[in-house]
């Protein structure tokens, strides 16, 4: 099912938590929300669910205004960031719940709805805890059986908060991929919310990057990665260096070191801020064109690569990931003097706040 | 599972100030406790088990107990009724004056119950507006039943809201979300989830509730006139007794107070132990691999 989203205001007493946000998503797509903590994507969630009433603008699906619609007649379902289980109640229970309040000329017979628990409990890999409770469960079980409970309506929508959000790292990287093969399987319309970047670029279709109440960027994991709309964008995708550097003749100088790279922003402009990953700057031995001078501050090489802190010659840590086979050819040792080179690097106005 | 706890030598007091905090503690208990419950005891049975039986089954006896019956009978429900209502409104939603709410919630609390009594006598009492209009109407609030019992719904209208307000604070609204977007109405969520959730606490407050509402003296003696057979209630008949030296027949009647007593702390200690063994279930950090 597409959904609509038009004009999207909505403000708690003072506070602007969604600033007018447009969005459309199509029937099927599986949509990450992205952004810092309290940037407003799981308010955006809560008024697409119908949890939050929106102070002005619109929701839409399939064209029909669900706005003025109450939560229990919308048909989505929601994932609870801690899934708000039923505590009392045990796994088959639980997923029942949403046929068992049907109207009774709308509720399958008891003996369909177990029919269809165990099939959900099947598709979710749970099958023999429909007599649990959700205290004997661990977190990522807990997180399946929520997400049942919530399939088992057949929601038009499935939307989850932060769902993989109070698991340990182990498990979330499962449960993630899990979810994208799922929704390979179900090819239903569905969003997320998260805060964390890795995730949100790795499961989802689309990734929509929230900022204070706005949307910063809408776009395919590729697209926001590779082309950041702005510095925010490139900031919150992963680590940055950050340089403050002064425009001249076609040329960027970070202090005094004449850097060159391709100027994107408009030639009249003085300032602007260089952002760089860590993976694409260069660490050599000896003085290369457009290169700056630093020693090395922090070596750090347990991992996939070697993570290494260079104090720049203005007196800034400037941060730079070497792959394990060069850092090894390099011997690099603490508190010796290198090289740094810029590859490739993304120049945004000085205008612009973070 | 919490174990039992293992005394830490160095972390005790000497053998002495153990001993001593103990029996200071046994003997206030004995003396303050255990020694006026065996009077009560002691006096009722003082004339043999037939005068104790006599004294509790003479109609002005019989017609307090039935009325202390019927005035928990009412007030408890009323109180559940308000009590439920009072703390889902409050943590539920969110209006304008629920500080006040809560704060007017307290007031039974810290009003004597004496002062509680005489508002409703100076509310319905013969001196006032709507006395008259009430006794034009031969309405009688005041000195009769009526009167007893909206005393007592005040006193102890407190116990089940302010049982139940942090308990439901505690839990959130996350399953009642969860229950809507399930598409339960409101009723459903409140009889399917709010309710199990809290029912612990409700009866906890219920106990004590009742409790309190057997044995209100101070409110209901105010309101009450004192009407042997029709407006006493246990205590007021307890203390009649005993203005008339009938002592052995005050305290066999109080031995009734002093039995519900017992049971209310046998019901609560089972109530308490009932809700932990749930809430051990419950317990988010309880996990099985």
């Amino acid at each position: 099912m597409s959904i609509g989203i038009h004009q999207i205001v909505k403000k708690f007493g003072n506070f602007s938590a969604l600033k007018g946000i447009d969005l459309n998503i199509e029937t099927g797509e599986l949509l990450a929300l992205l952004g810092p903590s309290g940037s407003g994507k799981t308010t955006l969630l809560r008024v697409i669910a119908g949890l939050e009433e929106a102070t002005s603008g619109q929701v839409f699906f399939l064209g029909d205004d669900v706005s003025r619609q109450k939560v229990s007649d919308r048909g989505v379902g929601f994932v609870f960031q801690h899934f708000a289980l039923f505590r009392h109640m045990n796994v088959l229970d639980n997923i029942a719940f949403g046929l068992r309040v049907r109207p009774r000329e709308q509720r399958p017979s008891e003996e369909k709805i177990k029919e269809k628990v165990h099939e959900l409990l099947k598709l979710v890999r749970l099958d023999g805890l429909a007599p649990r409770f959700p205290s004997q469960l661990s977190g990522g079980q807990r997180q399946r059986v929520a997400l049942a409970r919530a399939l088992a309506i057949e929601p038009k929508v499935l939307l989850l908060d932060e769902p993989f959000g109070s698991l340990d790292s182990k498990v979330r990287k499962e449960l993630r991929q899990w979810l994208r093969r799922l929704h390979d399987r179900l090819h239903m319309t569905t969003i997320f919310v998260t805060h964390d970047q890795e995730e949100a670029l790795e499961v989802a279709d689309r990734v929509v990057v929230m900022n204070e109440g706005r949307i910063e960027q809408a776009g395919t994991p590729d697209e926001v990665y590779h082309k950041p709309a702005n510095a925010f964008v490139y900031n919150f995708l992963g680590n940055v260096n950050l340089f403050h550097c002064r425009l001249e003749g076609g040329k960027a100088y970070i202090a005094n070191t004449p850097v060159s790279i391709k100027v994107g922003v408009s030639p009249e402009a003085q300032k602007a801020k260089i952002y760089i990953r860590p993976h694409l700057l260069e660490i050599s031995r000896f003085s290369q064109p457009d290169s700056f001078k630093g020693v090395i501050h922090f070596l750090n090489s347990a991992g996939s690569v070697a993570k290494v802190e260079v104090l720049s010659e203005w007196g800034e840590i400037v941060q730079v990931e070497v792959p394990q086979e060069q850092f090894r050819s390099l011997g690099l040792k603490k508190g010796e003097t290198v090289f740094v080179t810029l590859k490739d690097a993304k120049l945004f106005h000085e205008d612009y706040a973070i | 599972m919490v174990g039992r706890e293992v005394r830490r030598p160095f972390l005790s007091e000497p053998r002495w100030v153990r001993m001593l905090l103990t029996t200071v503690a046994l003997v206030f208990l004995a003396s303050f406790l255990a020694l006026p419950i065996a009077m009560v005891l002691a006096q009722a049975l003082k004339k043999g088990f037939a005068f104790y039986l006599h004294a509790l089954s003479e109609p002005d006896a019989l017609s307090a107990i039935r009325l202390t019956l019927i005035v928990a009978g009412v007030t408890v429900p009323l109180n559940l009724l308000f009590g439920v209502a009072a703390s889902w409104a409050i943590t539920k939603f969110d209006f304008t004056g629920k500080k006040f709410l809560i704060t007017l919630i307290d007031l039974p609390f810290s009003v004597s119950p004496v002062i509680s009594g005489l508002i409703f006598v100076l509310l319905f009492g013969a001196q006032g507006r709507l006395g008259e209009w009430l006794g034009d109407h031969n309405i009688r609030i005041i000195f009769s039943v009526p009167g007893i019992i909206l005393a007592t719904v005040f006193v102890t209208f407190p116990f089940i809201a302010r049982e139940l307000i942090p308990l439901m604070q505690a839990q959130g609204n996350e399953e009642e979300y969860a229950a809507v977007t399930l598409g339960a109405n409101g009723w459903q969520t409140f009889w399917k989830v709010t309710l199990p959730n809290i029912k612990w606490g409700l009866l906890y407050g219920v106990i004590l509730c009742n409790a309190r509402a057997m044995g209100e003296f101070g409110a209901v003696s105010v309101v009450s006139g004192h009407i042997r057979g029709l407006t006493n209630t246990i205590p007021l008949h307890v203390e009649i007794l005993y203005n008339e030296y009938n002592f052995t027949a005050a305290f066999a009647v109080a031995s009734i107070l002093m039995l519900l007593a017992f049971v209310t702390l046998a019901l609560k200690h089972w109530v308490e132990w009932r809700a932990a063994k749930d809430a051990a279930s419950s317990e988010p950090g309880a996990e099985t691999p």
